[in-house]
Order: structure tokens, then C-alpha cells, then sequence
């Protein structure tokens, strides 16, 4: 037991050569997703619509996200705005190209956070990457762009904040704390993430923000709110926003009313939680327990079964390395480790508390995202904490345990890409059907909005054809679209 | 070998393996080739087959013909049919979008063709597009005769040969 509650494997010297390897294997492995990602062209849906809306003036664009109901996200328009005025009508490089910089952006900013220090660390990266990019919860931050995905931008914007969070304290960093708040909280709801990582590495000994910039970040925590609902009075989305996922099923905003019109509290209740339990397990999905039915209409998919073993043991590993460390955290004695881990609860926590009124697995991705944080430390620590030898059973069937749960997430990463080059076929096919869908939807275009779409559609099918559609060797068990 | 180490090889090996088959698909398109790809259409007919909208909108503004017969893998239709106009290869993709699609690229002409096609949809079961395309219902059909005018030029282009 001694052993087992130990401190946490001294921080060794840092090795160059891990170091260079790492940020080399995350920019490839981010490239070789911007490659998949270039294959997507603009989307139709929640694109277009959007675009359409950027033609205005800057003005009218930002008064209206001030004063409109239900959400405040000024900021996310602003940044479709700038790029869209910045593209001199090349829409396709540059709103693509944005998705392709994110992606390096993220990767980068994870090989930052989680430090790899010796040459184990290194190893090791590649599962923490797979983690990131084959969580369930990372797919609608790169299989959507409206046309810039905005869960990427905060994404960004969270591991930014850990990285500052949880570095060196220097005065600036009080003032990068509150830009990346700012810009955060008004790009979308789940940018109120920064305060939580702010303070909850505060909470655990971080000291990269000064006092007075936590004091800082509380009050624009306030003045959010005041902004939110007293200034513009835009509250929060209700009911009827949109569908959500709930038991095994989704229900549309008119069902959810029947059900839970008087008395939300449950509902909001099951969100909360079934959004941290999908980080944990990956089950439910999007608020839906898909895999426990599939089990009961004895109809499974081994997919689903390799999700969830992959999300489970990951869970397992962090749940081990929470355990070894009961006692030091008791003490309040926290390393760098420990704060990336115990942000990942705190985030865990927050996100799907933010997640209330309607669940989609996007939503959670910040915490998707810390989770192969978690991931990542709580591996780099177990695997020098085991013993030199085992007998020989014992250690064979830890070698296969090792295999098989890589095995799940080599599956998942590749399933993430499968599902991008799918998207390709699937963009352009509704970019074909675009004028009599809109038609049927009663949706009736100005000349210029129909300019618009004509040079948007011709991009997709014309100009930047779809790249060859991919067939791998077992292709069932990838559990792509 | 310590334990350790060798456990960290077996969380690495698969994902170091994924990674490789995912960069030699990007190194491979990057320089023109196609690793692991899919049935890419090679023709309007094929794309229609496959339902690939964008690929036959393609294939069509590079100049081909929709009423031209062209030549189809028999992995696309069926192996009896490797033979096929595009609207006609368009109903084995089962999608009604795609018919209506190629009626507004001026693919079908006519009643007579409209009806032909209608008697080919019925033989192939597709509801929706027999509905689309004879909504008083199908008349003149003989059952199978459609499909088997349709295989019958397989056979023919085979015997040629």
C-alpha cells in the first residue's frame, strides 16, 4: 500500500528528443485529419444559413446577437464575420482552411498541456491523441462547421486557459485569462468553461492566475449574467428550443413540452447526468441509452461494444490513478498531474451542468477533450508504477488487456476519419438536391441569396470534387456512418 | 524487456499501426493514387447506380450522354446487368431524389420512356418511384419484362463478344 499511495512519479528531466517527437506526431496526426478535413466541402446545412446572414452589415449582425432570445453569442458571429469578409468570396480555402489551423491549434495545445517529458511520455502520447480524437464527443467538432466550428473554437480556448491555468504565474497572464473568458463566454455557452478552469486550478494549487485575476474573471462571470439576462434579457433556451435525446429515444421540442412542460426539473436533471455518464462510458449517447437497447432487442452491434470498451477502461485507468493518489489529494499535496486530473472531474462536472437543457454529445467535447488529458497522465504514471515482472499468465493477460483497449481506440480514430470521408459524399449529395429541399421547405431565396448558392453548390460538386471514397479491411467493426 | 515497457508497446502498436494506414491514404491521394479506396464511378451510369448525385451531375456537364448505354461493374447493379442506361441504373440506387433528378437534367423523354421506366421501377419493387413516375399507377406492364429488356442487353453485348 506504501508504494500504491506514493507521490506520483517524480518529475524527470526533461527529455529534448520526447519533447521534439511529440509535437512531431501530434502536427502529422493533425495534418493527416486536416487532409480529411479539406475533403468536406462547405455544408448546406447550417452553413448556408448562415452565410446568408454574413452578407449584412457588421452592425445590425452584432445588435441582433445582443438582443436576440434564448442564446448570446456575439463572438462566434463575429469570427464567421471576419473570416467571411476576409475570404473575398475564396469561401471554400478559407472557412476550411480555419477548421484545418484548429485542428493543428488543438493538437499542438495538448501536446503543451500534458508536457511529455521522457521518452515513455512519448510512447504514450499516440494513445492520448487516439483518446482526443476518437471520443464520440470530438466528432461534431470536425464533422460540422457552421462553417467554423465553434466547439472547436472552445476547445481552443480550454486547453489555452489549462495551459495558463496551471503554468508559471507572470502579470500577463491575468490578462490572457480574462480575453480568453471573454472571447469564450460570447462564442457560445459552453465557453463559461474558462471560469470553471481558472478557478478550479486555483482550487488545486495552480497559481498561474494571480488573486486579483481571479477576482477579475468573477466579475466578468457577473457581468455575463447581468449582460444575459438583465441588460438584453436573452435567458436561456427552453423546451422548444430543439430535440433531445431521452431514455431510448429522442423527443421533438412539442413532446418534450407534453412531458415535461410543468416540471422541467427531471428532465433537466437527466441531461446533467447522462451528459457526464456519455463522457464515462460512452453510453448514453446524445442523451439516447442506444447500446442498453440494442441489448435488450438483442440487436448489437460490435461497434457499439468496442465504444464502450474503449471509454470504459480509459475511465478505469483514470479511476486508478485517482485511487493511488487518495491520500496525497487528502492532504491537499497536488503536482501537475494531479491538477490535470482533477480538472477533468471539475470540467466534467461543469459541462454537463451547462448541458441541461438539451443534450448532443458536441456539447460535452471540452470534457471529451480533458478526458484524454486524464488519459494521457493518469497512463504516463500507472505504467512506471507497474511492477518489472509478473508471472508469466499474469503478464500475458496485461499485454492482451493493453492490446485489446488500443485496439478500440485504433478502431475509433480510424472510424473518425472513415466518418469525415463519408461526410464528403454526404455534403455534396444534399449540395445536389439543395434548390428543391429549400423549395420544399418553403424557403424562398433573393436573387443574391440564390447567387450565393449557385457559387456555393458549383464549389462543392464542381470545383473541389470529393476525394475517392474509402473501403478498409473490416469495415463493419469501424462503426462509421 | 521490463513490464512496463512492454505494456507500453502494446497501447502503442495498434494505434501506431491505424496511424500508418490513415498517412499512407493521405500520402497515397496526395500523389495522385488511391489507397484502400471504394468503388469510384467511372461513368454517369455507375454514379447513378451508386447514388452518388454530385459524381452524375459531374459526369453529365463533362458532356455524357444520359440516354447512352454505358458499361457497369457488376458490383454496382447486379451481375446479370452490366449494361445500363444512367436513369436506369439510377433506380438500383432505390432513390427517388435521384429520378427526379435526373428528369430535371432532361434525362427522361417523354411519355413513353416515362412509362418504361415506371414498368422498370415495379420490376425492381421501388414504390416511390413508380409512384413518382406513373402516379395513376402502371398499366401497360407486362411483370419482369422490363428488367429482362434491360439484362438482355448484358447478354447480347456478351454473345458479341
Amino acid at each position: 500500500m506504501t508504494q500504491l499511495n506514493a507521490a506520483v512519479t517524480p518529475p524527470a528531466r526533461i527529455d529534448a528528443r520526447a519533447r521534439c517527437l511529440s509535437y512531431a506526431y501530434a502536427v502529422t496526426v493533425g495534418l493527416a485529419l486536416g487532409h480529411f478535413l479539406l475533403g468536406l466541402p462547405i455544408q448546406l446545412t447550417d452553413s448556408f444559413g448562415n452565410m446568408l446572414k454574413l452578407s449584412g452589415s457588421w452592425s445590425e449582425l452584432l445588435y441582433g446577437e445582443f438582443t436576440q432570445n434564448a442564446y448570446l453569442r456575439p463572438l462566434l458571429w463575429a469570427n464567421l464575420k471576419l473570416v467571411y469578409d476576409l475570404s473575398g468570396g475564396d469561401y471554400f480555402t478559407w472557412f476550411r482552411g480555419v477548421h484545418v489551423a484548429q485542428v493543428l491549434v488543438l493538437v499542438v495545445l495538448y501536446v503543451a498541456l500534458v508536457r511529455p517529458r521522457t521518452m515513455l511520455d512519448a510512447a504514450v502520447l499516440p494513445f492520448g491523441l487516439a483518446v482526443l480524437f476518437g471520443m464520440h464527443t470530438f466528432a461534431g467538432t470536425i464533422r460540422e462547421a457552421f462553417p467554423i466550428n465553434t466547439h472547436m473554437t472552445i476547445l481552443i480556448l480550454c486547453l489555452a486557459a489549462a495551459i495558463v491555468a496551471l503554468g508559471r504565474y507572470r502579470w500577463w497572464n491575468d490578462v490572457i485569462a480574462m480575453l480568453l473568458f471573454v472571447a469564450a463566454s460570447l462564442t457560445v455557452e459552453t465557453g463559461l468553461l474558462i471560469w470553471v478552469i481558472f478557478v478550479g486550478a486555483a482550487l488545486v494549487g495552480a497559481r498561474g492566475v494571480s488573486r486579483a485575476g481571479l477576482a477579475g474573471l468573477a466579475v466578468l462571470l457577473a457581468g455575463y449574467f447581468y449582460i444575459r439576462f438583465a441588460l438584453f434579457d436573452v435567458g436561456s433556451p427552453g423546451l422548444v428550443e430543439r430535440s433531445s435525446g431521452f431514455g431510448f429515444g429522442v423527443l421533438d421540442p412539442d413532446d418534450l413540452v407534453a412531458r415535461f412542460g410543468d416540471n422541467p426539473t427531471w428532465f433537466y436533471l437527466y441531461n446533467v447526468v447522462t451528459s457526464a455518464v456519455s463522457v464515462l462510458l460512452s453510453e448514453p449517447t446524445a442523451g439516447v441509452f442506444r447500446v442498453t437497447s440494442a441489448v435488450v432487442e438483442r440487436d448489437v452491434d460490435i461497434a457499439m461494444i468496442l465504444n464502450l470498451i474503449a471509454t470504459a477502461s480509459v475511465t478505469v485507468v483514470i479511476g486508478v490513478f485517482a485511487w493511488r493518489r487518495r491520500q496525497a489529494w487528502r492532504l491537499r499535496r497536488f503536482d501537475r498531474d494531479d491538477r490535470l486530473v482533477a480538472l477533468f472531474a471539475m470540467i466534467l462536472a461543469a459541462n454537463a451542468s451547462i448541458s441541461y437543457p438539451y443534450t448532443k454529445d458536441v456539447i460535452m467535447s471540452p470534457a471529451g477533450a480533458f478526458f484524454a488529458v486524464a488519459a494521457f497522465v493518469a497512463l504516463r504514471n500507472l505504467l512506471p508504477a507497474l511492477p518489472d515482472r509478473l508471472p508469466p499468465r499474469t503478464a500475458a493477460m496485461a499485454v492482451a488487456a493493453a492490446l485489446v483497449v488500443s485496439g478500440t481506440w485504433a478502431v475509433r480514430v480510424i472510424g473518425t476519419h472513415l466518418n469525415l470521408r463519408t461526410g464528403a459524399y454526404v455534403e455534396r449529395n444534399e449540395w445536389v438536391y439543395a434548390e428543391s429541399s429549400l423549395a420544399e421547405e418553403g424557403v424562398v431565396l433573393t436573387d443574391s441569396d440564390s447567387r450565393l448558392m449557385r457559387e456555393l453548390r458549383d464549389d462543392a460538386i464542381f470545383v473541389h470534387p470529393p476525394p475517392p471514397p474509402l473501403e478498409p479491411p473490416l469495415r463493419g467493426l469501424l462503426g462509421s456512418e | 524487456m521490463r513490464l512496463p515497457a512492454v505494456i507500453a508497446l502494446a497501447l502503442v502498436a495498434p494505434i501506431a499501426a491505424a496511424t500508418v494506414g490513415i498517412l499512407s491514404v493521405v500520402a497515397g491521394e496526395r500523389v495522385g493514387a488511391a489507397p484502400f479506396a471504394g468503388l469510384v464511378p467511372r461513368n454517369s451510369a455507375e454514379a447513378a447506380g451508386l447514388g452518388r448525385a454530385a459524381e452524375l451531375l459531374r459526369f453529365l456537364e463533362d458532356g455524357q450522354d444520359p440516354h447512352a448505354v454505358y458499361p457497369v461493374r457488376p458490383e454496382i447493379l447486379s451481375s446479370a446487368i452490366l449494361r445500363a442506361t444512367t436513369v436506369e441504373a439510377a433506380m438500383w440506387s432505390r432513390q427517388v431524389e435521384m429520378i427526379k433528378l435526373l428528369e430535371r437534367e432532361g434525362a427522361i423523354d417523354g411519355n413513353e420512356e416515362r412509362e418504361a421506366l415506371a414498368c422498370l421501377a415495379a420490376d425492381v419493387k421501388i414504390d416511390d418511384v413508380v409512384e413518382h413516375l406513373a402516379p395513376e399507377g402502371v398499366s401497360g406492364c407486362e411483370p419482369g419484362q422490363a428488367l429482362a429488356r434491360v439484362a438482355a442487353r448484358t447478354s447480347s453485348a456478351g454473345r458479341e463478344r
